[in-house]
């Protein structure tokens, strides 16, 4: 797994990173808090737009339900009562993905119509948290993200399979089931789940290895690379930068 | 002098109304869901039968489903297009498609669809995509036929039921330079006094249209022969020129129809909620008050939407195999935590099992 993240190079939002993570890459953008339309006005708590850019083509039934599941975990990490009546718009847009990158080149067959959303998913939780960070947004705890993949040797049965941690798309194409999990993190230690999405096939036994390594990767991901990127930004933010 | 504040009062119904999440704790304490329903109770499914004249009276309905649930109904048909396949694309056992379901909420207008039937659509494309149910050589065209025109007497040659031996010499020219097709399926449904999230009817629904689908053969024509005229931009002169429009044309003979082979049976799906309740004491002095998370089982109506934020959705299919989980713990205070997620997962079994 390796995590490259910039931090506030957006002028003109109030937070944004650019992560680039396996073979996606993207921007995330944090406007808020700002005044909502009035139709987005809720009387006790603040209101979020997400919005979700494909990288190549308009975005359509597929970053709908991108946002709708990033809505719902970003609605459980943000304080959003501390900002009644106020609006927080976080805009995802992504550079490249698995797809864009193969398609037309050496990889592109007909496997290629097949979907793995979710690893897009996992990349805009993690970009997301740093953008939020950078724009100063309340939030319950830390979060990080990892997605995990499980190949079964369908010729030896009684074989463990094989767990992938942040698999490319020729991994998750050889896969049986992808799992996507979010924990939130506090005090260093991953605490509980706030997300997971698991597709495929497979057994209740191998969720919960899936779960408990998610645990230790997701631990590995805030303190290697979330607490020294924003260690990082901090130094970089004020006058009295080294 | 002092004004009384009154206590006011409200029915039930107007409660629920004004603050669904009082209302869904008072039903809780004394046990019960505003639905009446049990904590782990499922709402009944009921499944139309498999001769229903949707898909027997349309000539371009290949599958149908109609299911019931209070008062909610799911009506789903299949169609049928073709593509084209790929020249050098062999089709591996391994590789598997998934069908493009449009949802539909009636709610008295029309326009463009909504959020909530988009994600729908998005989630029920993914979620029958990677269970791998249907394999794609099941919807590979294996051969078509060829329609001849004698006379101003259509026939149809097949190459497995050939009639005479003359015809097949010529079917087999025609075979070997065939381009290779294969079907798609789109999936339409419409769903009716919506009360409750569906994505568990849609499953339902698309599984029951899904086993009945029963695909067509296709015939090619080789007299379709036109002229049509062609115009060059740079020039004046007109010319006619021949073109051999090989139209793919479906057999509605029902009799040749042949049934889609599914991999598994696709999983039964169950959602979940999660809540924390106080239980009161029946003393009314005692304290501390007791908290429990409690698991809800398909959730049902204005209370339990508004006020259950962190929700699980399960597949299982009969051998226990899990086919999607996905979870959310959208309220810090109620989580879904592991024994809660093992218990979710015990039950979508025995319902597996039990459907």
């Amino acid at each position: 797994m390796s995590f490259t993240v910039k931090t506030s190079l957006l002028e003109n939002s109030d937070g944004s990173a650019q992560l680039i993570t396996g073979d996606i890459k993207l921007i995330a953008s944090v406007s808020g808090p700002i005044e909502p339309k009035p139709r987005q006005e809720l009387p006790n708590v603040a209101s979020l737009e997400i919005v979700i850019r494909p990288a190549v083509g308009l975005s359509g039934t597929r970053e709908k339900a991108l946002e709708d599941k990033l809505r719902s975990l970003l609605q459980a990490v943000i304080v959003r009562y501390k900002y009644p009546r106020q609006l927080i718009q976080v805009v995802i847009q992504f550079l490249s993905t698995p797809l864009t990158k193969y398609q037309g080149g050496a990889y592109s067959n007909h496997k290629d119509e097949v979907e793995y959303s979710n690893i897009e998913l996992n990349a805009a939780i993690n970009g997301c948290y740093f953008a939020l960070v950078d724009a100063g947004i309340a939030l319950y705890s830390s979060f990080a993200s990892v997605c995990i993949s499980l190949t079964e040797d369908h010729q030896t049965i009684d074989e463990e399979p094989e767990y992938i941690i942040d698999p490319n798309l020729k991994q998750l194409h050889k896969s049986d089931s992808h799992h996507v999990i979010c924990f939130n993190i506090e005090d260093k230690k991953a605490n509980k789940i706030l997300l997971l999405e698991s597709l495929g096939d497979f057994t209740e036994e191998q969720l919960f290895t899936v779960i408990s390594k998610a645990v230790t990767q997701c631990e590995l991901i805030h303190n290697d690379y979330q607490r020294k990127y924003i260690t990082e930004k901090i130094d970089n933010d004020y006058v009295w930068k080294a | 002098m002092t004004t009384e504040l009154k206590q006011v009062s409200f029915p039930p119904e107007v409660l629920a109304r004004i603050v669904p999440d009082v209302s869904l704790q008072r039903h809780l304490s004394i046990g019960l869901r505003p639905n009446l329903r049990n904590f782990l109770e499922f709402k009944p499914i009921e499944i139309a039968s498999n001769e229903n004249n949707l898909t027997t009276s349309n000539n371009n309905i290949f599958g149908s489903s109609i299911i019931k649930s209070g008062n909610t109904t799911v009506i789903n048909t299949i169609t049928l297009g073709i593509v084209e396949n790929n020249a050098n694309e062999k089709v591996e056992d391994d590789v598997y498609v998934s069908i493009y379901p449009v949802v539909d909420i009636q709610r008295g207008r029309s326009g463009a669809p909504s959020d909530e039937e988009m994600i729908l659509s998005q989630n029920l494309f993914e979620t029958i995509l990677h269970s791998k149910l249907i394999p794609k050589k099941s919807l590979n065209i294996e051969s078509y036929g060829l329609a001849t025109n004698e006379d101003g007497d259509i026939k149809i040659f097949y190459p497995n039921n050939n009639e005479t031996s003359s015809s097949s010499n010529e079917y087999e020219d025609f075979e070997s330079q065939r381009k290779r097709y294969s079907f798609v399926l789109f999936s339409h449904i419409k769903v009716f006094s919506k009360v409750s999230t569906i994505f568990d009817l849609c499953h339902v629904s698309i599984l029951e249209a899904l086993k009945n689908v029963k695909l067509p053969r296709v015939y090619m024509t080789d007299f379709s022969t036109t002229k049509i005229v062609m115009k060059s931009r740079n020039s004046n002169t007109r010319g006619l020129v021949g073109i051999n429009k090989n139209n793919i044309n479906i057999d509605l003979n029902q009799d040749l129809y042949y049934d889609l082979e599914l991999n598994g049976d696709g999983g039964v799906s169950s959602n979940f909620g999660a809540i924390t309740t106080t239980n009161r004491s029946e003393n009314e002095d005692e304290e501390p008050q007791q908290q429990t998370v409690e698991l809800l089982a398909d959730l049902e109506g204005e209370a339990e939407e508004a006020t259950i934020l962190s929700r699980v959705s399960i597949i299982v299919d009969k051998s226990e195999r899990i086919k999607r989980i996905s979870l959310i713990n959208g309220d810090n205070n109620s989580e879904i935590g592991l024994d809660l997620l093992q218990k979710a997962i015990d039950v979508a079994k025995l319902r597996a099992k039990n459907v």
